[in-house]
């Protein structure tokens, strides 16, 4: 592989795993705060691409309106989702609130595949299509978009937790809730206000993703895959690690399609991230049995 | 103040309380005394809405609070200091002292802008945070560290601290003196008398009862879910079962 070759798949990789990193900081912030593992998250990330294409292309809004609105949506949907189908099952054990997540994130693509279709379909580029050239490698404006758009949703995200009392708030709920009582903080209301941003957080990578590698109704299910694999580098405790976690895993996978050679092919791409996942659960398991014994 | 009107608490299986009545008036410090188990620590759950009440009314100035739950007994103006602390270890000490303001910010919902509102903009957390700076310097030095990184007074002290930072009419303490050197004791004792003079309402469980009872206005006896003596501070202390039972070491 030459100098240029590498630049080129890095910056795929650093492009797609901004997506990873997306999906990876809804399950952090859910997870944080509720000790739930939200298996629908990647499905906020496909329709938030597929409502703005929905809404460009069969209602003709523009842009920005369509992606305001498509993230909008998903918000509520999310918040739904915790009100409906999380909360109402309050005395449920987390391992069948997990399932339930499951259960929505089934419903949601079926609902999605009745009603927009089973074709994959691109809702057009932010700022059209003209390569830009860096040190010999080609990169297209969108994936300027999804790297763009990550590095600001990760900034604000970390300013909204360290700076805003709503977000200190998470954090006292995600570090004890019966604290977080005495101090006043209802933590449902947490609960909720992290479906909400994980909502807003997926869809907005769906939307920004869509133009320049496509949504069907089924992109979620891979894409939640990448996701929890990044998130539980960091074992879902911090957001950074989760955003760096989900580079790494587009990085590697995009730098395996590159060497092309034995098990590094572009058909056993997805395989990586599964590797990656039993790498991480040998290690994580080993470290809770340590954690167990010494208990 | 606060009126506790025969409340019976079963933890799991076993009654922690029977029929428990206590009244704690404004401005004063009231005390419980008792041993392990007595059921001292489930009454200032029952009243900060942490446990069930099987029967009875817990009355905060006047109004009837059975089955609140915790978070909205802070907008009420009950604070409660738990046994252990529970301060946000991981979270800066200036991060946890701002927490103790927050529900100013979240009783108005639809407020949007004072929810998420940039806090140290806030006036009243500022001159909160002024006023427990000023009661506890060290905190103040400290504001930046983690609070899990404190010394077990220091996180007492932030503990009691995010307490006031909700500017409440009333605390619920629970040995704020557990584990502490005897010098810090007094001094976490002589600040709860400034406290009360300041206007603030006191309910305190003390593992040294004559410590308690020397800076309390009234106290009660508890045994086994009951309350078995009550009366003023200097009564209790005057009283023969009492000191034996209680007192005897302190006194000898």
């Amino acid at each position: 592989m030459s100098v240029d070759q590498f630049l080129q798949y890095l910056i795929s990789g650093i492009t797609q795993g901004s997506i990873y990193a997306l999906v990876a900081l809804g399950f952090t912030i859910i997870y944080a705060v509720t000790r739930v593992i939200n298996f629908a998250q990647g499905e906020f990330v496909m329709l938030g691409g597929m409502l703005s294409f929905l809404l460009i292309s069969s209602f003709g809004i523009p842009l920005i309106p369509s992606l305001i609105l498509a993230v909008l949506f998903t918000a509520i949907i999310g918040a739904i989702i915790y009100l409906l189908a999380i909360r109402t099952a309050k005395k449920a054990s987390v391992v069948s609130l997990i399932i339930i997540t499951i259960g929505v994130s089934i419903f949601i693509r079926g609902f999605t595949r009745e009603f927009l279709g089973v074709d994959s379909v691109r809702p057009p580029f932010f700022t059209g299509d003209e390569s830009l050239t860096i040190f010999g490698a080609l990169i297209r404006p969108q994936a300027l978009w999804i790297i763009g758009t990550t590095i600001v949703v990760t900034i604000i995200l970390h300013l909204f937790l360290s700076r805003t009392m709503m977000g200190n708030a998470l954090k006292a709920s995600a570090i004890s809730t019966r604290a977080a009582a005495m101090v006043g903080i209802d933590s449902r209301v947490m609960a909720l206000t992290a479906f909400v941003i994980a909502a807003v957080i997926g869809s907005i990578g769906g939307a920004v993703m869509a133009p320049l590698v496509l949504t069907s109704y089924n992109v979620g299910v891979m894409l939640g895959l990448k996701g929890f694999v990044s998130a539980s580098i960091g074992g879902f405790k911090s957001p950074i690690i989760s955003v760096i976690g989900g580079i790494t895993i587009g990085v590697i996978e995009s730098l395996a399609v590159g060497i092309n050679w034995g098990p590094f092919t572009s058909s056993y791409k997805d395989a990586i991230a599964i590797v990656a996942l039993l790498i991480i659960l040998l290690i994580r398991s080993g470290r809770l049995a340590l954690e167990e014994r010494a208990d | 103040m606060l009126k506790v009107d025969k409340i019976t608490v079963a933890n799991g299986r076993v009654i922690a309380l029977r029929e428990v009545s206590i009244q704690v008036n404004e401005g004063e410090i009231v005390t419980l005394i008792g041993s392990n188990g007595a059921g001292k620590s489930t009454m200032l759950n029952a009243i900060a809405g942490f446990a069930t009440l099987q029967s009875g009314n817990i009355w905060l100035r006047d109004q009837n609070i059975n089955g609140i739950t915790p978070y909205q007994t802070v907008g009420l103006g009950l604070a409660y200091v738990p046994e252990g602390r529970e301060i946000f270890g991981s979270m800066s000490v200036a991060d946890n002292l701002i927490l103790g303001a927050y529900s100013w910010c979240a009783g108005k919902p639809f407020s949007t802008l004072g929810y998420i509102g940039w806090f140290l903009r806030q006036p009243l957390v500022q001159s909160n945070l002024e006023m427990v700076f000023r009661l506890f310097p060290v905190l103040k030095e400290r504001h930046k560290q983690q609070a899990g990184k404190l010394s077990g007074g220091e996180q007492q002290m932030l503990a009691i601290g995010r307490a006031l930072m909700s500017s409440p009419k009333i605390i619920l303490l629970d040995e704020p003196s557990l584990g502490l050197a005897p010098n810090l004791v007094r001094e976490i004792l002589k600040l709860l008398v400034k406290l009360r003079d300041d206007g603030i309402t006191i309910l305190l469980i003390e593992q040294d009862a004559s410590a308690a009872l020397k800076i309390a206005d009234r106290a009660y006896v508890m045994e086994r879910g009951r309350i078995t003596v009550e009366g003023t501070a200097d009564d209790l202390l005057n009283d023969d079962k009492v000191r034996q039972a209680y007192l005897g070491k302190s006194i000898a």
